[in-house]
């Protein structure tokens, strides 16, 4: 059967047809009135320079410097380095003026790119990964103020044995203010992979670009491996709670809250429920068919959630969709899950935490 | 580009490219905005393509960026995360197929989207999303025994 001839195809042009109504000329309209997207970019010629690990020096294959020491030794404040070429991340830079932060000082070369991952930083919630990336056709440089750098970051054995289980983490890097051909990037890293002084094997695979118009490729295949151990002191300390006598209900719903994460970029909360048997599932036992009717009421409920530390409230960030463990790979077969983000708190320091929902409290600390 | 050809490409190629990114965001606001930011990005390319297959592939690229930036702004980060406003039955026979096809978990979804609305061939599929062949034909495997459990064939063949 030819598969133009398909009904999936048909039924997915009813759904562009029905939503995508903008006609081609008010799309021109639109696109006419658009700021450009390219910038003049300026050939500069300069060699590759290390971003961050300059300052510490010709340093051991891991180096934890205090702020304070730093300043102390003249390398200068390492944070504003970072500030330089991420300066939107201010909680990444405060990291590392605490003395966060690992050299690892890695580079690999291929005919195309030259990779360094310069080091790890953040905290035990959301470690990040700090690369350099030099691009050896500066014609391509020219033509593209970032790129996009793609990477496994897993262990040696899940790297080997069960890689198609997990997705690549990526992220975009921009070009360094100096040298034309240079990118700097912050790359977010598992938690799973990265703590507890693991080794971690960060394999980069992809380098992309908006615009290649010499090339046309865009996307690049690099295969470059890099490993090294991260040191505990190297992620600021994140603080980890579990409960298992705080149940929250939304009148459909039993929410149990049974683990909380206090970081220095958000603090999560996570509850986990039984779906089946509840009026909201109306005897469904397939999760999957009537799981928006479940985010819907998490939402309704999580939206009035205020975190309360020492006095000082907090407002809900982010809510999260949910997951159904039908398996018990992940805690209980059967269970569902979902979490919430607060702002950043000190949870370590405070005195009083409080979690209130429709006017009741439940104690966190 | 000239106004005449991106008038073209935009009736051509509008549905390649709203399609894929539904695949992706499953929420027709989104996924309209998402596609006006994608043709924006053709009108303002400076480079040229060699075909208009060549066009269409760097599209769905550019539409595949944005999706991954768009989850990404929201730290979208739930295993299997729930569409908004996936059509209804109610409101079309259709529909349901699309209902199942986007219930697949992501790295399913959108190779089994290219696969049967764009026609690609494992190896296309495996350029434009960047895998190996291997992991492609896997995915696709993969994805079409899960929508065995709840379609037969027939019915969206």
């Amino acid at each position: 059967m030819a598969v133009s001839e398909n009904k999936y195809k048909k039924a997915m042009n009813d759904v562009c047809d029905r939503n995508f109504n903008v006609s081609a000329a008010e799309m021109l309209e639109k696109a006419r009135s658009a700021p450009p997207t390219e910038r003049n970019i300026t050939m500069t010629g300069k060699t590759k320079t290390n971003i961050i690990g300059k300052f510490i020096g010709a340093a051991a294959a891991c180096l934890i410097i205090s702020g304070t020491a730093a300043s102390a030794m003249g390398y200068g404040p390492l944070g504003d380095s970072f500030r330089r070429f991420f300066g939107k991340d201010e909680t990444t830079a405060e990291i590392i003026d605490e003395g966060h932060y690992c050299e690892v000082g890695q580079d690999a070369t291929d005919d195309g790119f030259t990779v360094l991952l310069d080091s790890v930083t953040g905290d035990r919630s959301s470690p990040k990964l700090l690369f350099e990336v030099t691009v050896h056709d500066e014609e391509l440089a020219a033509k593209n103020d970032k790129l996009r750098l793609f990477a496994y970051v897993l262990d040696e054995d899940t790297y080997r044995n069960r890689l198609d289980d997990y997705g690549m983490w990526d992220a975009w890097g921009e070009k360094d203010p100096d040298v034309s051909n240079m990118y700097h990037v912050c790359m977010d890293g598992p938690a799973t992979f990265m703590i507890n002084e693991a080794d971690v094997l960060a394999a980069v695979k992809q380098i992309s670009f908006e615009n290649d118009p010499v090339n046309r490729k865009f996307d690049y295949d690099v295969d470059m491996e890099f490993r090294f151990n991260v040191p505990e002191q190297a992620l600021k300390e994140t603080a980890y709670e579990c409960y298992d006598d705080i149940t929250i209900s939304s009148g459909n719903v039993d929410y149990e809250l049974f683990y909380a994460e206090f970081g220095a970029y958000d603090s999560l909360l996570k509850v986990k429920y039984d779906f089946m048997g509840t009026d909201l599932a109306g005897g469904e036992t397939d999760y999957y068919q009537v799981a928006d009717k479940f985010d819907k009421d998490w939402h309704d409920l999580a939206g009035n959630f205020i975190l309360t530390v020492d006095g000082a409230e907090y407002e809900p960030k982010e809510m999260g969709y949910s997951y159904c463990d039908t398996e018990g790979e992940a805690f209980d077969a059967g269970k569902c899950s979902t979490w919430m983000t607060f702002p950043s708190v000190d949870f370590t320091s405070a005195e009083s935490v409080t979690l209130t929902v429709n006017e009741q409290v439940y104690d966190l600390k | 580009m000239t106004d005449e050809k991106f008038l073209w490409a935009y009736t051509e190629f509008k549905n390649t490219v709203y399609s894929v990114i539904f695949s992706y965001v499953r929420n027709t606001e989104d996924a309209s905005e998402l596609s006006q930011d994608t043709f924006i990005k053709l009108y303002t390319y400076d480079g040229g393509f060699d075909s208009d297959e060549h066009m269409k592939a760097w599209l769905i690229r550019v539409a595949v960026n944005s999706c991954k930036n768009h989850f990404r702004s929201r730290k979208h980060i739930s295993a299997s995360p729930i569409p908004e406003d996936l059509p209804s039955k109610e409101t079309h026979e259709t529909d349901e197929i699309i209902s199942i096809v986007m219930k697949l978990p992501e790295k399913y979804r959108i190779p089994i989207h290219l696969f049967y609305y764009e026609e690609y061939s494992v190896a296309e599929i495996a350029d434009i999303l960047g895998l190996p062949e291997a992991t492609v034909k896997t995915r696709l495997k993969r994805g079409r025994d899960k929508l065995k459990k709840t379609l037969r064939k027939e019915d969206w063949l």
